[in-house]
């Protein structure tokens, strides 16, 4: 439960694979809007990126503890500690108004801390804590650890490694968002328009990490293979799909 | 006036906590209402998907979802069911409804166990809760338990006269993405291919993700787990278990070597998804060996 | 109820193009990259967050004289939620195979910044009717961006629409004439998405430049 069958060199490349390879924003295009609307400048992507870090990574523990006990399936069998026979009640119905509850909860709490523990640090963070209470990143990073059912330690890895990656891709953004801006846009494309077409060649670039497998993500191809390297170095055998190949169809 | 004195009302901590527990409370019955309402919906859903699946890859459903029937030629022919389950050839190609494929899939289907030396059990003979162990090892993986799951395909008749005319093997594998799962059906023989399926698969769609369409999957019917040696002879108790999907053409790559009959011709764009499968059946098929040498022993001895 | 009032009738147009949360507010923008593969996927997509809005606004709207402001967004996500879970469990009981590909798309309704968009800025403002009719459009104004996204993606990318074959299969290149056509690929990975919907952001913005 708490480690499951991954070996610490499992958890470096969960790491690597939730930072890169599944990175939240260019491949599964989750929390972009948060983003888009409110910020094209480093230091507030620096700002959104470190809030979403911690309170993603609190929040993905505390969704796993809901999971474990509340809405997984079997999950109130702890129950059974009091003499109440609950194993077999499904509470999975509950897990979306659970998990939103958590986070937002989770938010509010970090928010007043942060006031009372130090001014300083709120004035430049605790202003995007409402905003990431509904990034659906944080949402979408706990029903993903939840549908591939983690184990404790490796549940702990993949969100860090998804709230890094996500700001990675925030950071990288609003790095050329600021070039952009004074850039010669055609008029009807400034803003919005531009930088969805940037948004998607960086996904494009993104989608070259595709097939790299530093760790088997999930127990199922076995414990007794830490490492499962792709050989690509064959001709044609590109690990980009759809990357040309040299034999013709 | 009232509005102020209701404004002021609502800002106190013990409103707050009410209003939230109220709020809370409604909610959840809301939900639990809806949950056990729908619950058995949602069971048949998930049954009635799994069913066809299975039938798709025992090619009782055709894959455009109307039944199917092998005429004497061997073709297939469009089939209605009737009251229990029973199919019957018809003129049009037919869309059956929910209860229907259910109706078929219990009449002809049927889950048993399997041991690592080939012994068939049902569930009573082991002591086993049928819908427990699909649950609890359907992530896992059947193949990887002591005793393996397996499903046969009965014979489109009555009573006595109903015969095995198949069986039809789970398959668990990763694909480029995620987890895959799947059913292999096979002949008696335990070496022909009947069909396949894919029904779970997080695949790049349009890429991968054809391992689930019905064009992909019409290579396998025919083809043979166990890979015939060079000399046209094949050696079960050593040879190569699988079907592999090369990359390309089977026709460009392997042209007419025997090796041809277990491969079929790969997505172009989608090698790692095309790798994973030709694991997933090699890895899932080696535990059930003994069990498909066994099958193709007694069918020789049948057949002799 | 003074002269100036406007009519119920502009809550629900107005979101529809003028105010069209995706093409000019920007929002919901996740859930129409990730699911706008397939037509069928996106209607389905699109008719849920349509009822989602329409009726959280509606109830927010409802309860807006006696919730706290204190907890004001959670009182809103946790409405929001419940219509979602409705929705969820309503597509896995009627409409399994739609619902396995939407998977957590659907929980992340939740989070569409176009409910809570609607829900925070208008909903608490208003009367319940007219929130319900601003949701509903809102609503509508996305299903239809998806709607028009997902038309191109799946025709070029696939050569279908809602699965049926569009473009003739004996049109596709094949071993025995090789330059045939080919599906466009790329439009089925989500960089089109983008591509796409900037590409629409444009075309609105340059459209309702010459309106006005």
């Amino acid at each position: 439960m708490w480690m499951g069958e991954y070996s610490v060199l499992n958890l470096i490349g969960l790491l690597i694979q939730a930072i890169f390879i599944e990175n939240f924003l260019l491949v599964n295009f989750l929390g972009m809007c948060t983003y888009l609307a409110c910020s094209n400048k480093l230091k507030t992507a620096n700002g959104l990126g470190i809030a979403v870090v911690f309170v993603l990574t609190v929040s993905g523990v505390l969704n796993w503890f809901v999971h474990a006990f509340v809405t997984g399936p079997g999950a109130l069998s702890w129950l059974s500690f009091f003499g109440l026979d609950a194993a077999a009640i499904n509470l999975e119905f509950l897990q979306f108004l659970l998990f939103i509850s958590v986070i937002a909860g989770f938010t509010q709490i970090l928010e007043i801390l942060i006031e009372k523990l130090s001014p300083a640090l709120y004035m430049s963070l605790g202003l995007y804590l409402p905003l990431i209470a509904v990034n659906c990143a944080i949402l979408g990073a706990c029903l993903f650890a939840v549908t591939r059912d983690y184990p404790f330690i490796p549940n702990f890895i993949y969100v860090l490694g998804s709230a890094l990656g996500w700001w990675l891709a925030i950071a990288l953004i609003a790095a050329i968002r600021e070039k952009l801006a004074t850039a010669n846009v055609v008029p009807a494309l400034k803003g919005m328009g531009i930088t969805f077409i940037m948004s998607g060649l960086m996904s494009m670039a993104f989608m070259g990490f595709t097939g790299i497998k530093l760790a088997s993500p999930s127990p199922a191809t076995g414990p007794g293979q830490p490492f499962a390297l792709m050989d690509s170095t064959g001709l044609g055998q590109s690990p980009i799909q759809g990357a040309p190949t040299e034999e013709k169809e | 006036m009232s509005e102020s004195k209701l404004r002021s009302r609502t800002q106190g901590v013990s409103y707050t906590l009410l209003f939230m527990v109220a709020l809370s409370l409604v909610c959840a019955i809301i939900l639990s209402i809806l949950a056990s309402a729908l619950k058995e919906p949602q069971e048949m859903a998930k049954e009635l998907d799994r069913s066809k699946q299975m039938l798709i890859a025992a090619r009782i459903l055709n894959p455009y979802v109307y039944f199917q029937l092998q005429d004497q030629e061997g073709r297939f022919v469009p089939a209605k069911a009737t009251r229990d389950g029973i199919l019957e050839p018809s003129h049009e190609k037919h869309t059956p409804n929910q209860q229907e494929i259910l109706d078929v899939y219990r009449n002809r289907i049927q889950a048993f166990l399997v041991n690592d030396r080939g012994d068939l059990l049902t569930f009573e003979q082991a002591g086993m809760n049928e819908q427990k162990y699909v649950q609890d090892f359907r992530k896992s993986g059947y193949y990887r338990e002591p005793l393996k799951l397996i499903y046969k395909i009965f014979s489109n008749s009555r009573g006595d006269n109903r015969f095995v005319e198949g069986y039809v093997i789970p398959v668990n594998g990763m694909g480029l993405w995620d987890a895959i799962y799947g059913y292999l059906a096979v002949q008696p023989d335990g070496n022909i291919v009947i069909g396949i399926s894919w029904y779970d698969q997080k695949e790049t769609p349009g890429l991968g993700a054809n391992i689930a369409e019905a064009e992909w999957q019409s290579q396998f019917p025919g083809k043979r787990l166990f890979q015939q040696s060079p000399n046209g002879e094949t050696n079960f108790n050593t040879a190569p278990l699988g079907i592999i999907v090369v990359k390309g053409k089977v026709k460009e790559v392997l042209d007419s070597t025997p090796k041809a009959l277990s491969a079929v011709d790969g997505m172009a764009g989608a090698t790692l998804t095309g790798n994973g499968v030709t694991n997933a059946y090699q890895d899932v098929l080696t535990a059930y060996r003994p069990f498909l040498v066994r099958l193709h022993q007694e069918f020789a001895k049948i057949t002799k | 109820m003074t002269a100036s009032k406007p009519p119920l009738s502009t809550f629900l147009t107005s979101q529809l193009w003028s105010g069209n949360q995706v093409l000019i507010a920007v929002l919901g923008i996740c859930s129409a990259l990730g699911v706008t593969n397939r037509l069928s996927v996106a209607i389905t997509m699109g008719l849920s967050v349509c009822f989602v809005t329409a009726f959280s606004s509606f109830f927010v709207s409802l309860l807006r004289k006696i919730t706290p402001d204190s907890v004001r967004m959670i009182t809103q996500l946790a409405i929001i939620s419940v219509f979602v879970i409705i929705i969820d469990q309503f597509l896995q009981a009627y409409f399994f195979s739609i619902s396995k590909v939407l998977s957590v798309f659907v929980g992340l309704i939740i989070t569409n910044c176009i409910v809570m968009g609607r829900t925070e800025g208008m909903a608490k403002n208003v009367e319940p009717l007219p929130a319900f009719l601003d949701g509903l459009g809102a609503g509508m104004g996305y299903a239809i961006v998806l709607f028009i996204v997902a038309f191109i993606r799946e025709l070029f990318g696939f050569g279908q629409l809602f699965g049926y074959q569009i473009i003739p299969l004996s049109w596709y290149a094949t071993s025995v004439h090789p330059d045939g056509y080919d599906n466009f690929v790329l439009m089925v990975s989500p960089p089109a998405a983008f591509f796409i919907i900037g590409g629409l952001i444009y075309l609105s913005k340059k459209l309702q430049k010459a309106d006005s």
